[in-house]
């Protein structure tokens, strides 16, 4: 999995559910700000409610096969939103509740369906906080190349030769 | 006095009218905390009498996106919504941060 591609890919899920609902100039949602150049452009979308997608962190099962390597990876993306308002149309807690409807469920590439994984509220500063969802994914690493080994026993030459 | 220092601002009101006069305005850099990265923005902030735009402060008050337009040089508006404005000390002056839209 791209991380990145993932940020994009659920931000676009997001987008286009509100797009289809005809909510788009309510809300909006971006993956996390790659430059101050990004930022100021998802600051400017300041009279919608908004949701920027963070890859957050990922924990990783060891080996599950014989031959070669496959490991599960749980992926974790965190939501992070803001709003001028809680309630309403174009509220924070409206945008959630869209959010969870969006995403749960929902399978980015290379990657099991999404769940709900956490809520909770990042603090800045005392009285300065952005309420975030956690969303979750399992993903496979597989090993993509086979390695060659010498026949069991090795080289009978060496053995010949001394 | 007043009109020989600042930038010619205009406030466009909801129902399309437009109050113009003139304001402090100032765009330092700052620190941005966003999630758990920092980004650099632009601060852009302005200050007003509370006589200049009657009504501004309250409706921002109440969630309202209310736009304002500053000439930042001789012919070059730039378009802000205010998120958020306080009174300044004897509470006749009023600060509101604006964001670049």
């Amino acid at each position: 999995m791209n991380y990145g591609t993932a940020e994009e890919e659920i931000a676009q899920r997001i987008n286009d559910q509100f797009t289809a609902l005809d909510l788009s100039d309510k809300y909006f949602a971006a993956p996390m700000p790659d430059t101050d150049k990004d930022v100021k452009d998802f600051e400017a979308q300041i009279i919608k409610a908004r949701v920027a997608v963070e890859y957050m962190e990922s924990s990783i099962d060891g080996d599950t096969a014989l031959g070669n390597v496959r490991q599960y990876e749980t992926v974790k993306f965190r939501l992070l939103f803001e709003a001028k308002k809680f309630r309403g149309e174009g509220g924070l807690y409206t945008m959630i509740a869209y959010v969870k409807k969006f995403l749960i469920g929902y399978k980015i590439t290379d990657a099991d369906p999404l769940t709900l994984s956490d809520m909770g509220k990042l603090v800045f500063e005392p009285g300065v906080w952005m309420p975030f969802l956690v969303f979750s994914c399992r993903t496979i690493n597989a090993q993509s190349f086979e390695n060659t080994e010498p026949a069991l026993g090795g080289n009978l030459d060496l053995f010949s030769s001394i | 006095m007043r009109a020989n220092f600042g930038y010619p601002a205009t406030w466009i009101k909801a129902d399309a009218s437009e109050i113009n006069k003139q304001v402090l305005y100032k765009q330092p850099t700052d620190k941005y905390d966003f999630g758990t990265t920092d980004y650099s923005l632009e601060r852009h902030v302005l200050e007003y009498y509370e006589t200049d735009f009657p009504g501004l402060f309250e409706s921002v008050q109440e969630a309202n996106n209310e736009k304002i337009k500053i000439e930042k040089s001789e012919g070059v508006f730039v378009n802000f919504i205010i998120k958020r404005c306080e009174k300044l000390a004897d509470g006749k002056m009023i600060k509101a941060f604006l964001t670049e839209v």
